[in-house]
């Protein structure tokens, strides 16, 4: 089976209810990190604005966020901004209807095909251990070449777990290697643990991880060391790493996003202390991600599931935004689908094995 | 039988091994932030440093930290807060050897817990334990600090038991996150978490802009403490530890919308507040959130000295359905004074409730109490009124 990127269709803007719409209705912010009440809250759907008479449609989409318009005639645009990130003056789209009626449309069937096959990229809600996921896998291999050869934006979300086990480790470290992977989101421990295999031989201390106990010297050390060389680059750079995945994104220019939470107490040079700076360098590669890749890695996986669209406009077409969610804990991979995220495909099981198995069918 | 807390029993420093051992070693900080080649990294055990020829015990103890010199105290230090000139103690063994005893036999081998717990054992010792060491830490000026995940305070019994317990002198700080407090302040202003009605379950239309609609009306005003003043907030926890001004501190996450104005958006400066408040608890009490339960637990001391001297552990009691949190917790705890409860927090804060308050003390506010069903009913006449438009 070929695989076919489905094809988007924008609603016919000549019926009646879409021409007769008025202009959506904009409030001026008074203060930076404000809204005005009433305010309009993005979804995951495609979501259109009219402005000057025109319809606009929103890009590099968030949820749960508002839309700043710019209606300069000639020049419309909106774009989709955190409350905290608003500033003065900023013009916010006031209304909570869908309908057109307030000039704001909310288009859930854009990529429903003219035939039966309706509905193909709705989240599948219910997944457990026992779902069947073969079709899943293939599917990903699909879009994963796709991606590689129409330069898509593969992003991976990496938990601690993939760090921790040798072909896991080594499988990541190949699949960016082979050009699958443009960005990585992970934490400090995850950063750490391969660095640490890597100079020292030991993950959590221990010559093959098997359980978590206080045996983290070697991997504070690594921590430490990378502070002295002042970058985890020049670390790498000092020949002292001999392998792994941060290696590799070093040598192949893939960004890796080191988000701070409140269990790094000793961050690598490249820690991102402010979570709200660290959620602005994640979501500006979230705004160019073509497919997603969610590992074991709750806090991460939720945070870039909000602020990963659904859709997005890749060389002016609108496509699907593939998100794929692996963990072990149903609980988890449900967890987005609570959350209204779309186009996400879940699969419970270990994300040792899942990336094992990506790597042998691409690189194998 | 009267309740006593385990109590720590010191080495015998008189032994040979003790007093022929090398004093403990130092190397200098040359860089901020960065430690000597040869650090010791620390644990949340007690701990002693032999200096001057005395076996020093720091005041607190913590995992995965430096031991700093200072005078003839050794003091506990973050990798991170080292300064250049600070003299940190290097040492590979922990026997005593090297001048640094790490001695889990201190206390009573009852205190360890034991590995393996799951959703089948039996919890109810623990449970005596817990409302035995609770009322103890209430009448001997203790300092129980809970840690919460945002689960508590979409249930209505829930809500309501946790505010009799802070009434009631049971809850002497809150730990937390943006969304554990949003979603409380949500349910006192809108009675809805994340836009289902926190009793009845319904969805209320447009109900998933009401988080939102909380976060910036807060944000409008300025502060969690003035939208309180302002008469926003029918109930909740956080207003009630506002009201009693019991600290609480929050710490961002990148899954923050928002945030609320007193979330700290530095994990740094969060990682301080919050150990600022552990270094005073004598227990830790953490209901249902991964992230902050680790941080905790990588961060509290496991030990305290008692105003009278007296060496005593600091509990950590860790609530989550799912074991392996309650696992990764127990391993950083080295199963020292750590009990794990494998159950929904919602039944353990309701249990804790009927447990330790007693009937006279819900006499004065089950009068003031409205019923919640009689409450939705009312809101819902209101709502009708106004053609259920606004709130």
């Amino acid at each position: 089976m070929k695989f076919e990127m489905p094809k988007y269709h924008h609603p016919d803007f000549e019926q009646e209810f879409l021409k007769n719409a008025p202009n959506a209705t904009l409030e001026v912010v008074e203060r930076d990190g404000i809204s005005p009440r009433n305010y309009h809250a993005l979804s995951v759907f495609p979501e259109y604005f009219k402005i000057n008479g025109k319809w606009v449609l929103a890009e590099q989409s968030r949820m749960d966020t508002v839309c700043v318009a710019y209606d300069t005639p000639g020049q419309e645009r909106v774009d989709i901004v955190e409350f905290r990130n608003l500033k003065k003056g900023d013009k916010v789209v006031i209304g909570r209807t869908e309908d057109a009626s307030e000039g704001i449309y909310v288009w859930t069937q854009g990529f429903l095909s003219s035939d039966a096959e309706a509905d193909t990229f709705a989240f599948r809600s219910g997944r457990s251990r026992e779902t069947a996921f073969s079709v899943d896998y293939d599917t990903l291999y699909e879009v994963l070449r796709y991606e590689k050869e129409h330069k898509g934006y593969v992003t991976l979300i990496v938990g601690s777990a993939l760090a921790l086990d040798r072909d896991s480790r080594s499988a990541l470290e190949r699949l960016i290697r082979e050009g699958y992977v443009q960005a990585i989101f992970c934490g400090t421990e995850t950063a750490a643990f391969d660095l640490e295999r890597g100079i020292f031989d030991t993950t959590w201390g221990q010559r093959t991880f098997t359980k978590e106990q206080n045996t983290t010297r070697n991997l504070y050390a690594t921590i430490n060391l990378a502070r002295k060389y002042g970058s985890t680059k020049a670390l790498v750079e000092s020949g002292m790493v001999k392998d792994g995945f941060i290696k590799a994104c070093i040598e192949k220019n893939v960004p890796f996003v080191l988000s701070g939470t409140i269990r790094d107490r000793f961050g690598l040079p490249e820690t991102i202390n402010n979570v709200y700076e660290a959620q602005n360098v994640m979501r500006s590669h979230a705004r160019k991600t073509s497919t997603i890749i969610m590992m074991s890695a709750i806090l991460f996986t939720i945070a870039t599931g909000n602020m990963t669209p659904s859709y997005n406009v890749f060389d002016g077409e609108v496509r699907p935004v593939y998100m794929y969610t692996i963990d072990i804990q149903e609980f988890a991979v449900n967890k987005l689908s609570d959350r209204g995220t779309l186009t996400a495909v879940s699969m419970v099981t270990n994300a040792q094995d899942f990336i094992r198995n990506v790597d042998r069918a691409l690189n194998g | 039988m009267e309740f006593k807390l385990p109590e720590f029993i010191y080495p015998d420093f008189s032994k040979a091994e003790y007093a022929n051992a090398a004093e403990v070693r130092f190397a200098t900080v040359e860089m901020d932030g960065v430690a000597p080649e040869e650090f010791y990294l620390t644990s949340h055990m007690p701990t002693f440093y032999k200096l001057g020829g005395k076996w020093v015990l720091p005041e607190h103890n913590s995992l995965n930290c430096v031991a700093v010199k200072d005078g003839e105290k050794i003091k506990i230090v973050e990798l991170r807060d080292l300064k250049k000139g600070q003299e940190v103690v290097c040492a590979a063994e922990t026997d005593g050897s090297e001048g640094v005893l790490v001695y889990r036999e201190g206390f009573p081998a009852w205190v360890y817990s034991a590995p393996g717990k799951a959703v089948e054992t039996s919890f109810s010792e623990d449970y005596d334990f817990l409302f035995q060491l609770m009322e103890y830490e209430k009448e001997h000026n203790g300092k129980i600090v809970w840690v919460l995940g945002p689960s508590v305070v979409f249930d209505y019994d829930t809500r309501v038991a946790l505010n009799r317990l802070a009434e009631n002198g049971y809850i002497h700080c809150l730990l937390a996150g943006n969304a554990m407090c949003t979603h409380d302040l949500e349910g006192g202003f809108l009675r809805t978490a994340l836009g289902q009605n926190i009793y009845t379950q319904e969805n209320v239309p447009m109900g998933h802009y009401n988080h939102l609609d909380l976060l910036n009306e807060v944000r409008t005003i300025g502060s969690i403490k003035d939208f309180i003043a302002s008469g926003n907030v029918k109930d909740g926890i956080i207003k009630t530890l506002s009201d009693m001004d019991i600290p609480f501190v929050l710490s961002g996450s990148i899954r923050d919308d928002g945030p609320l104005p007193e979330v700290y958006k530095e994990t740094d400066q969060a990682l301080t507040a919050t150990k600022a408040q552990l270094d005073e608890a004598t227990l830790i009490i953490g209901l249902a959130t991964m992230l902050h339960n680790l941080s905790v637990a990588n961060m509290a001391s496991g030990y305290r000295i008692r105003k009278d001297g007296k060496v005593t552990p600091v509990y950590m009691y860790v609530i989550d359905v799912t074991e392996n949190v309650a696992n990764k917790v127990g391993a950083a705890r080295e199963n020292m004074a750590f009990v794990p409860m494998i159950t929904n927090v919602q039944d353990f804060v309701v249990n804790c409730e009927k447990a330790l308050v007693k009937p006279a003390d819900k006499n004065l506010t089950d009068a003031l109490e409205l019923p919640e069903m009689e409450y939705v009913d009312a809101e819902k006449k209101e709502e009708a009124m106004r053609g259920g438009m606004g709130r």
